[in-house]
């Protein structure tokens, strides 16, 4: 039973290393000099363009709430709730989105 | 047991690393982070064949692992002001680069990645023999490759660490036990799919 773990174990351990080409190095600092001289602080396009839909959509959100018969026509607690709700359910995405963005790309 | 004197022997010390090799990445970073790119220069050229040996682990092409190794020293170039001192620069770059890798395995299809023929195995007793321990090599990465991205990252990592389950669950920001767990999952998974070839 432990034979074929014996082997996998063996063969996996014992894997070379991979050497770089001759010209990697070069190719890498070639690349880090470009970004360097670029522009190292690129505007963030992804997560303006991300910024704008949840405004958008929170803007959207307001004036419904604003215009719609329901809520003006004084609902009691269900406007302060519902906004309450969206509130938290905002901030948890915002936080949730903040970690997905540090720990991914930044590309 | 496997062969735990190899294991031994060959322990690379990426991480832990010589203090001479740390205190060199230290100056460096801080040069480079003083606007001076060439320093830069001398962390690449310690870094990239480990960094360019793990990408090969993860996608089995020569070409595409430098081209992921590149970008992920860009990362590293640009992220340089992240690291902080309180970890090894080695652990650092390690983790970035894995979670650099894992991302782009992610992107890829299976199927598009062209596999390089591995390097031919040492010679044995006859050319069949060879060709057979390659067709096991080749079968044993190629398990591993199918393995389900959370074990298949762990594996990769476990075994470029030369078995240090600790550095692999650093460089994936899991825990030991969970590492230990998951990793034990991992063996049964690649015994079973491989045992009418490995007997």
């Amino acid at each position: 039973m432990t034979e074929p773990l014996n082997t996998i174990e063996r063969i996996l351990s014992s894997e070379p290393p991979v050497e770089p080409s001759a010209h990697f190095t070069l190719s890498v600092m070639e690349a880090v000099r470009i970004q360097s001289s670029d522009s190292a602080f690129t505007f963030p396009w992804k997560r303006f363009a991300l910024g704008c839909v949840i405004a958008a959509l929170l803007g959207a959100f307001a004036s419904l709430a604003v215009s719609w018969r329901p809520f003006r026509g004084g609902a009691g607690m269900a406007l302060p709730v519902l906004a309450v709700s969206l509130a938290l359910l905002v901030s948890f995405a915002s936080v949730r989105l903040s970690e997905a963005l540090v720990t991914s790309d930044f590309d | 047991m496997h062969d735990l004197a190899t294991g031994a022997a060959a322990k690379a010390s990426y991480v832990t690393g010589d203090l001479l090799s740390a205190d060199a990445d230290a100056s460096d970073a801080a040069s480079v982070l003083r606007g001076d790119t060439s320093a830069f220069e001398r962390i690449v050229r310690r870094w990239q064949g480990p960094l360019v040996t793990l990408a090969y682990r993860f996608c089995r092409n020569h070409h595409r692992a430098e081209e992921m190794t590149q970008e992920a020293f860009l990362k590293a170039y640009r992220g340089l002001s992240s690291w902080r001192g309180t970890t090894p620069f080695s652990r650092w770059l390690l983790a970035l680069a894995a979670n650099h890798y894992r991302s782009r395995m992610r992107r890829f299809e299976p199927e598009s990645i062209e596999w390089d023929e591995g390097a031919a195995v040492a010679s044995h007793s006859s050319p069949e023999a060879d060709a057979e321990r390659q067709e096991v090599v080749s079968a044993v990465h190629r398990a591993v490759a199918g393995l389900p991205p959370k074990y298949r990252d762990l594996v990769i990592l476990y075994y470029f660490h030369s078995s240090d389950l600790s550095e692999a669950a650093a460089s994936l920001g899991l825990r030991e036990g969970t590492a230990k767990a998951r990793l034990h999952r991992a063996r049964l998974l690649l015994q079973n799919r491989l045992k009418k070839i490995v007997a």
